[in-house]
């Protein structure tokens, strides 16, 4: 809590695996940040504890916690040349002067850093390098955990998929635990172990990025993973001889087994369905698996793909994400079906029913 | 209301913002300015917007000569990207300002108000004051506050860049029908390929004040006719493989060779392959097309869709793949990649010019 009114992080309990790489995602001001903060020893706590190993590190500065930072800004000397800057953490540990050029060397190798530009001064290079050596301070210290804060950022498109792969590869080779916070999905989904979804000051899903994206537990993390996230259509249950899931004007049937079974155990009269873009199938003739009416209201073309807008009734809208085709154009009547394995069922306030 | 700049020309000290502009913005359509920062892009805005006087060059609105008339009498409303709210005013009279100013009936200013609100998606905010509102909602009271005065031309100067990715998602729909229900003409200036690509009906493409070239957009996205456009009007990166065109029209590169189909006799035998990732898949041994191969750098999942990076060839160059989320090659695997030859398009090093696509 930061002050009276304020709560940055409310009760938030987590385990983060040994050696695992650990994502905290979410939009501005969801905590993720606050959360690393505490974790690294820069904010203390309101309430609570911070483990590592199982030892209390609460009380312990950020200094004392064995931790190592990377930031949106690269943390580097701009005096000092990229040696020196890489260097610098292992002076003062009492190591010689040849085993820190050793340990030197291997980073540089390790993060592919061309070794002619190691005598430039730090504030001479660009960004990406710049953060590279910021991921190389961190690195040298063999701390028992890395914490970086939306690293990438501020980098360029080019420079940013460079350090992606590098400390994708880094996690792998390094075997620390790494605890990387952003609001880029991106980033989570390709980088993390598991994703810990933050969204005002709670922990609301953690679990490895397929699973989230898949089988989101709430409709805000259906909608914030996804691009576009996911559609979300009020619904009731129908039964009649089959299962109906009533949207608006049209209604289509259930026959998956599992999803039947589930709608009729819990009882659900009302709920709210959700279906990923790329999942909807669409066709602009009336087929057994798209049977559900509705208007193209706008084509957005991103390039590979197209995002078609589609009015159902009066009021519902959804989108379809499919590659681009020719024979769905704005203003065109068009017909949609929603596969039984990529419906998710909601309850009215965005929890998802599960069996 | 077409808007149309002819040979416009402005300087700020030494460097010319533009540099001799050749604009056309069509009535009732969607046209974006698309470009790096520094193009040029607010510039011509204001000039449209009366903001700016061009140097040299004239600018007409609805075929009227309004090179020089102020802002007040050209019926465009310009939304700039840095905006202020009036601090002790609500959200709503925010918004209601431009109309208040113009003495609409309070009945009438509720009800536009209230329509641009809903189609920002602020209404549940109308009460409050700009300092109880998030950068991203401060913005869009900025925009609502340009959008709710009627006027035959729209001027957007970046109006999404500063918000959360997931809301510029969301709004990207939002402009384009919101247009298209009210009719007017749009002029929206964006450094996002993805915005100004599923925004836009035309598209000029700006760099260093000067215009690169313009047209339908998809179609100038499929083809363009200028290397620049090719790789910086696309996301992700298209791909760009430097090589030579040789006797036979073949373009020839380590990695592969391609037969063009030129359209005219290039000047010099340098040339570069680009394609865009989209058009490039990760394929096995019975793929017919031009193949290559490569080690996998890293897969960026970014929703639906994984980009691929390949590391390709002697200098380590990359590739960019855009594929499938469930295409997950492994770390350093080593890949094959296929593509048709018509979906290669080829251009001058010399001067970025098209040159032909692959394919006999």
């Amino acid at each position: 809590m930061f002050n009276r009114t304020v709560e940055a992080v409310k009760e938030l309990n987590m385990v983060i695996d040994d050696k695992k790489v650990v994502c905290l995602l979410g939009p501005s001001g969801c905590g993720k940040t606050t959360t690393m903060r505490i974790i690294a020893g820069l904010e203390e706590p309101t309430r609570g504890r911070v483990l590592f190993d199982g030892e209390d590190v609460t009380p312990l500065r950020a200094s004392e916690r064995d931790v190592a930072m990377v930031f949106q800004f690269p943390t580097v000397y701009p005096h000092l040349s990229l040696y020196e800057n890489l260097a610098l953490p292992l002076w003062g540990k009492g190591l010689d002067s040849a085993t820190i050029r050793k340990r030197v060397e291997l980073v540089v190798e390790q993060l592919k850093i061309p070794g002619n530009v190691l005598q430039r001064k730090a504030s001479s290079i660009d960004p990406g390098l710049r953060q590279k050596i910021a991921i190389g301070r961190a690195i040298i210290r063999k701390p028992k955990v890395f914490l970086f804060d939306e690293p990438l950022t501020n980098l360029d498109a080019t420079a940013r998929a460079e350090l992606m792969g590098l400390i994708k590869h880094l996690s792998r080779e390094v075997g620390q635990t790494f605890v990387y916070v952003t609001h880029d999905q991106s980033e989570a989904m390709s980088l993390a172990d598991k994703i810990a979804v933050m969204k005002d000051g709670q922990l609301v899903q953690y679990d490895d990025p397929d699973t989230v994206y898949e089988f989101p537990e709430s409709t805000f993390v259906g909608w914030f993973l996804g691009n576009p996230g996911m559609n979300f259509l009020r619904a009731k249950v129908e039964e009649e001889k089959q299962i109906y899931l009533r949207i608006g004007p049209e209604r289509f049937e259930i026959t998956l087994p599992a999803l039947q079974y589930l709608l009729q155990k819990r009882r659900v009269s009302e709920c709210i369905v959700g279906i990923r873009p790329e999942y909807v199938l669409i066709s602009p003739t009336r087929e057994k698996n798209c049977s559900i009416e509705g208007l193209c209201v706008f084509v957005e073309f991103i390039g590979g793909r197209e995002i078609f807008h589609i009015r159902i009734g009066e009021e519902i809208e959804i989108r379809a994400k499919a590659f681009p085709r020719g024979d769905i154009q704005e203003g065109q009547k068009v017909f949609v079906g929603f596969p039984g394995d990529k419906i998710r069922i909601f309850s009215l306030d965005g929890i998802v029913f599960r069996d | 209301m077409e808007v149309l700049l002819k040979a416009v020309r402005k300087k700020f000290g030494v460097v010319p913002a533009l540099d001799g502009v050749d604009a056309e913005f069509p009535h009732q359509t969607f046209t974006c300015i698309y470009g790096p920062p520094g193009a040029g892009k607010s510039t011509l805005l204001r000039i449209v917007a009366g903001l700016e006087v061009p140097d040299s060059g004239e600018v007409f609105i609805g075929r009227k000569d309004m090179t020089f008339a102020p802002p007040k009498e050209r019926n465009v409303s310009y939304i700039a990207q840095e905006f202020a709210l009036y601090p002790h005013m609500s959200v709503f009279q925010n918004i209601a300002y431009p109309l208040r100013l113009r003495k609409y009936p309070e009945a009438t200013i509720r009800e536009k108000v209230l329509q641009v609100a809903r189609f920002l998606k602020i209404d549940k905010l109308l009460d409050r004051k700009p300092a109880q509102l998030s950068g991203g909602e401060q913005q869009r009271v900025a925009i609502a506050r340009g959008l709710v005065k009627e006027s035959s031309i729209y001027v957007f100067d970046e109006p999404l860049t500063n918000l959360d990715y997931k809301i510029r998602e969301d709004m990207r729909g939002e402009f384009r029908r919101f247009q298209r229900e009210f009719g007017q003409t749009i002029i929206y200036a964006t450094g996002d390929p993805v915005e100004a690509l599923s925004l836009s009906e035309r598209i000029i493409i700006l760099n260093g004040g000067k215009v690169v070239e313009s047209g339908d957009t998809r179609q100038v996205y499929r083809q363009p006719a200028n290397l620049f456009t090719m790789m910086h009007f696309g996301f992700p990166q298209a791909n760009v493989v430097p090589g030579e065109i040789i006797s036979g029209g073949i373009f020839s590169c380590p990695l592969f060779s391609v037969k063009c189909a030129l359209v005219g006799i290039p000047r010099d035998k340098k040339a570069v392959c680009t394609f865009r990732p989209e058009d490039i898949a990760l394929v096995g041994e019975d793929f017919r097309g031009v193949v290559f191969v490569g080690r996998v750098f890293v897969v960026d999942v970014i929703g639906s869709e994984s980009v691929i990076y390949v590391r390709v060839g002697e200098n380590g160059e990359i590739v960019r793949i855009l594929a499938e989320r469930n295409c997950r090659p492994g770390l350093d695997e080593n890949v094959k990649m296929g593509i048709q030859p018509e979906k290669m398009l080829f251009y001058s090093s010399l001067d970025g010019s098209f040159l032909g696509k692959g394919g006999s």
